[in-house]
């Protein structure tokens, strides 16, 4: 679900200072994008996951049932395989979208706990550093 | 054989890095941070470096600098594996020394692919 529609009409948060809330706010909405993109990489990471586990297991099987020893079928499947290795990468995506998150939670929760709107002002968050919404190869540059 | 110094602060990542790595005829150390990685590389010849960027104690962008001050690794090869893909991260790691820039998730037959092509 995406909260931008719901948060555009919301009034200011009682008893905040309306920049603060604003701000407040732009931090909710950024992690509830960052949920959904969490759930995109996972979803994209199982279906690939999944895919590479059933492709490389038919092509065993297709080995082991052959009448010959067919190389073919090993190298199909360590082509599954590394399909495999590229999804399995999504538990270093998602921990560090889960630790930008909860960053900028504990920014916000440190934020509303002080005493007065002159405490409030933001310090900045560092840059999200996954900006991935698939779990296809990302690019390579060489200098 | 080559050998291939694999930084990672993930277990995971380390664990797919190196599988690919030695499934391609590479041996592999592992660090699991800058720091780490920096005596790691003291104690024995290392062919090329393939680092993370986000790491605690030391990230890939101070690790190849550190290298890049050592006569020892002036030539070496660094390539940077990161979720990271903003411009100004790439042109300060190019800035540090790094010789690529891969953004994750890797495929493993385009990174062995890039590491044929740094270290033959």
């Amino acid at each position: 679900m995406c909260a931008d529609a719901a948060a555009a009409d919301e009034p200011a948060a009682a008893g905040l200072p309306p920049e603060f809330a604003a701000d407040l706010r732009g931090h909710l909405i950024a992690v509830n994008r960052d949920l959904d993109r969490l759930q995109q990489l996972l979803g994209d990471a199982c279906g690939t996951l999944q895919s590479g586990f059933l492709g490389a297991a038919a092509h065993l099987e297709e080995f082991r049932a052959g009448p010959a020893p067919d190389v073919g079928c090993v190298e199909r499947a360590i082509e599954h395989l590394d399909t495999a290795v590229t999804a399995l990468q999504v538990q270093d995506l998602a921990s560090q979208l889960i630790e930008h998150t909860r960053v900028r939670l504990r920014r916000c929760a440190d934020r509303l706990a002080r005493d007065t709107p002159a405490d409030m002002v933001p310090t900045p968050l560092p840059p999200n550093p996954v900006g991935q919404t698939r779990m296809g190869s990302g690019f390579v540059e060489l200098f | 054989m080559h050998t291939i110094l694999a930084v990672d602060d993930s277990a995971s990542m380390r664990q797919m890095v190196t599988f690919t790595l030695r499934h391609a005829g590479y041996n592999v150390v592992e660090a699991v941070d800058g720091q780490d990685a920096l005596e790691k590389a003291a104690a024995r010849d290392i062919d090329l470096v393939l680092t993370d960027q986000n790491m605690p104690r030391l990230d890939g962008i101070g690790l190849t600098k550190r290298l890049r001050d050592n006569p020892k690794f002036k030539s070496t090869p660094i390539l940077i594996l990161t979720t990271e893909s903003s411009e100004q991260m790439k042109q300060a790691g190019r800035g540090a020394g790094a010789t690529g820039w891969l953004v994750k998730p890797f495929d493993p037959a385009k990174l062995i692919e890039v590491i044929r092509k740094v270290v033959g």
